[in-house]
């Protein structure tokens, strides 16, 4: 697609628009050259989805960090650190799994500085993944926030629930979070520690303490080492 | 299409345009999942998520009012048609109220507990494309340009100024912003498809009006 000079024009004009800063014929003339361009309202959904991820992440408090970058291009140096950092956490991560059965701890408050909040529900549709993660570049609680899928959930229930990496036998898995009730808005709350998890897919398994069926969600979770460069 | 298009067309098919006033909920639903940017650029400017939905419902009255008086055409961009309608709305609304919303970021703190786990699980989608688009950027700069251009609203020229730029390499990374959010919401499910959906929408409105 070639580059267009009027795609920033055209969103500044829709930003003056709205604020009031055009004149009675400069916004009939932008409400016709919208009307002869039905393309423009594809392009300005993109413009006004850019606006909102940058407002949502604002509202989270976590535009501050999305400005500083991936910190893993600043210097050869840091990189250098990283890879460092990299092996030493790959190490912990292994004797971890190896310490706790194969499950991952869960808490019912956050330890560490509010990451990201990751919304675990079944979707209407074939894809068998009900969420995706990021990995922050620094440690962070990740708030997992799960919907029941059973038919009769009710909210004076309790749950169960447990982590763990999809290859994991869920025989094994040991550390389960108990009496977890449904919040007002249907999800169910729990935090996991980021360092704890790597890139790769995990199982979530949902249960009603008073009853046998369990739900379980597959989520993917991604390095941020996979975001490609700019340039 | 995803099933809640689905089901919408299984609502309309047969009944008479004159009726399909009913369906002014459904469609405007639809609206709302299939143009969250344009959504929630409304709420923005509205700084009142009721005052939104009114606006909203209410473009979409009068765009079925007009499809089926056949004062408009189907063949149109019906979405545009609702989105210009109530952006025209909410600018006279502005207008006659005098409201002033002079602090984007206060706007940016209403909550979205309103809703659906669907739309919220889409916006924490966008939002994390959004960050990937702002990480992948090159230079401090260049984010900063993206975030004064379409957060703070601050004009091209005023950005430029600030920062030192040209207007070929503003425009240039705003094309290389917007081209790479592209492919990421395409690749996650949120892009054309999403887009082609309401086109089948629309595509049965006119099937119905003219039966």
């Amino acid at each position: 697609m070639a580059m267009t000079l009027s795609d920033t024009d055209r969103f500044e004009r829709l930003s003056r628009y709205l604020s009031g800063q055009l004149n009675d014929a400069d916004a009939a003339k932008f409400e016709g050259d919208w009307a002869r361009n039905p393309g423009w309202t594809a392009e300005l959904e993109l413009d006004a989805r850019f606006q909102a991820g940058l407002g949502e992440l604002r509202r989270r408090g976590q535009l501050e960090t999305a400005m500083r970058g991936p910190w893993w291009v600043k210097s050869l140096r840091v990189l250098a650190m990283a890879a460092s950092v990299a092996g030493i956490g790959i190490a912990l991560w292994t004797w971890q799994l190896a310490g706790h059965a194969g499950g991952l701890p869960l808490t019912t408050t956050a330890t560490l500085m509010l990451g990201d909040s990751v919304a675990v529900m079944r979707l209407r549709g074939a894809s068998p993944v009900s969420g995706v993660l990021e990995l922050p570049a620094e440690p962070r609680s990740i708030e997992l926030r799960v919907m029941p899928d059973v038919s009769q959930a009710l909210s004076g229930d309790a749950y169960s629930m447990s982590l763990a990496a999809t290859n994991t036998d869920a025989s094994t898995v040991a550390s389960t979070l108990k009496e977890l009730a449904i919040g007002k808005d249907g999800f169910i709350r729990a935090y996991v520690d980021s360092r704890n998890l790597k890139a790769g897919r995990y199982r979530i398994t949902l249960r009603r303490e008073d009853s046998r069926e369990a739900d379980e969600f597959l989520i993917l979770v991604s390095s941020p080492a996979a975001i490609p460069h700019a340039d | 299409m995803s099933v809640a298009a689905e089901q919408l067309v299984a609502e309309v098919r047969g009944v008479p345009a004159r009726f399909l006033s009913a369906r002014r909920e459904s469609f405007a639903n639809a609206l709302i999942r299939n143009y969250p940017g344009l959504t929630t650029l409304l709420q923005r400017h509205a700084g009142d998520l009721q005052l939104a939905k009114d606006i909203l419902h209410d473009a979409v009255i009068t765009t079925l009012t007009k499809l089926d008086a056949g004062t408009l055409s189907a063949s149109e961009d019906i979405a545009g048609y609702v989105f210009r309608t109530a952006l025209n709305h909410l600018r006279t609304h502005r207008r006659g109220e005098r409201l002033r919303i002079g602090d984007n970021a206060a706007v940016d703190e209403l909550a979205s507990d309103t809703a659906s786990p669907e739309d919220q699980s889409q916006s924490d989608a966008n939002t994390r494309a959004v960050r990937r688009v702002l990480h992948g950027l090159g230079s401090l700069r260049d984010r900063e340009v993206l975030v004064r251009f379409y957060l703070d609203e601050e004009s091209k020229q005023d950005i430029c100024a600030a920062l030192g730029l040209d207007e070929f390499g503003f425009n240039r990374v705003i094309f290389r912003a917007r081209e790479r959010l592209r492919r990421l919401l395409e690749n996650i499910g949120m892009g054309r498809a999403d887009l082609l959906t309401l086109v089948a929408i629309v595509s049965l409105l006119t099937l119905v009006r003219y039966s």
